[in-house]
């Protein structure tokens, strides 16, 4: 606004300055206009008595509070949620484990053990190639490591080695092979001569079963899959 | 009535003064918005909200003389176009060369009318017309106008070249010989 001296003696800019109105380019209708205008300078007013629903809203906020407080102060703790939703117990199904559906044992590696042991068996160390017997399966294969520790404790005075060859050993588990049939009288009559078998109970919602080891008669879904399992070595 | 005397009432917030104030100052001030938005409804809401934050402010307008009151009434409505025009992003400015281009010797236009000097303003495209009418008519330097667009200095004046080589062909177009063929 400033740079006055660029229009000075611009007769122009004065004639477009002073110029009022166009033929047909005044406004249609200034009354109309004028009453959109003087709404909107007056609308400022019209929303101060938007203070009615402020007071409104506070009132259902007061109404409200006492409930709300209510709300706030019970604790709210999974164990209260859970005695507010127990199930009877008769709509749950019980789950009882039949003995005759217990896996079968088998001396017999499956397949993807027999290629463990391939792989194994590729191993140029000759000394652990003497170690293995196929017939064994994986037994052989985990008892590889404590041989292969001895062979080697004899090699040198390695103290490491030494002490690691020292170490009792480790007491081996029982492979038990699944999935596979072998003859199931001479399988059966072993299962059932077999009196330390570790005993499953599972027991859904405290339900009474033949081991009579139930004592809660309240069932409540807090004892939900309650398992069991008395281990004898 | 005189405007010295409407403003104060104005001021004091009477509606009846504050109508005769717009009666007497909205068609002039319609012509200056359309001459930056092409648009007429587009150029009477610019009005609107013009003349909104004029009566909004005048209890705080410090009134000199008529003179200065028009001055500040366009200054509003000159920044309401503006901000129209950012919104829209209409600043889409031209910024392919003419062939040729032709300084418009702006002595030619006192040759014509007021109407027809409007006329030809309002043809420009939107960034010529923006640009010319701030440098040319408000009077803005070349940094008020890339400040006021959000342009550079460069943008201002090639756009004010063009602007000129526009109105010079049609200036030439309408039979008057008073441009000046420049060769580069």
């Amino acid at each position: 606004m400033a740079n006055e001296k660029q229009t000075d003696g611009l007769h122009w800019v004065n004639k477009l300055d002073q110029l009022d109105s166009l033929p047909g380019a005044s406004m249609p209708d200034k009354n109309s206009s004028w009453e959109r205008l003087h709404g909107r300078l007056h609308e400022k007013r019209r929303r101060k008595n938007h203070g009615w629903y402020w007071a409104a809203a506070c009132f259902l906020l007061l109404s409200a509070w006492p409930l709300l407080v209510k709300i706030k102060k019970q604790p709210v703790s999974l164990q209260n949620l859970v005695e507010q939703r127990q199930v009877p117990i008769q709509s749950i199904p019980a789950i009882v484990i039949n003995p005759d559906m217990m896996p079968v044992i088998t001396s017999k590696p499956p397949a993807k053990k027999e290629m463990a042991y391939h792989s194994l068996k590729h191993t140029p160390n000759p000394i652990e190639k003497n170690k293995i017997d196929p017939g064994e399966g994986m037994i052989a294969a985990d008892s590889k490591a404590d041989s292969t520790t001895t062979t080697m404790s004899g090699h040198g005075p390695d103290t490491a080695v030494a002490l690691v060859a020292a170490m009792p050993a480790k007491k081996r588990l029982p492979v038990v092979h699944i999935n596979e049939l072998g003859k199931q009288e001479q399988e059966n009559a072993k299962f059932a001569s077999r009196t330390q078998w570790p005993a499953f109970q599972i027991r859904f919602l405290n339900q009474e079963n033949n081991s009579g080891t139930s004592t809660a008669p309240v069932h409540t879904a807090s004892d939900i899959l309650q398992i069991k399992i008395p281990l004898k070595n | 009535m005189e405007i010295a005397k409407l403003v104060k009432e104005a001021k004091q917030g009477s509606t009846a003064a504050q109508k005769c104030l717009f009666d007497q100052l909205s068609d002039k001030m319609l012509l200056l918005c359309r001459r930056y938005v092409k648009n007429r409804e587009d150029a009477e809401e610019l009005l609107l909200d013009g003349f909104y934050k004029f009566f909004k402010n005048l209890p705080s307008f410090n009134y000199q003389g008529d003179p200065a009151l028009y001055a500040w009434l366009k200054r509003i409505m000159v920044n309401e176009c503006l901000m129209f025009l950012r919104k829209k992003n209409a600043f889409s400015m031209v910024t392919e060369s003419a062939g040729e281009e032709m300084a418009l010797e702006e002595a030619a236009l006192n040759n014509l009318s007021a109407a027809e000097i409007f006329n030809m303003i309002v043809q420009l495209p939107v960034g010529y017309r923006t640009v010319f009418n701030l440098y040319a008519v408000e009077g803005m330097t070349h940094g008020e106008i890339a400040c006021a667009l959000g342009i550079s200095e460069g943008t201002s004046k090639s756009q004010l070249s063009k602007a000129r080589s526009l109105l010079q062909k049609m200036l030439a177009q309408k039979g008057t010989e008073y441009g000046k063929r420049k060769t580069n």
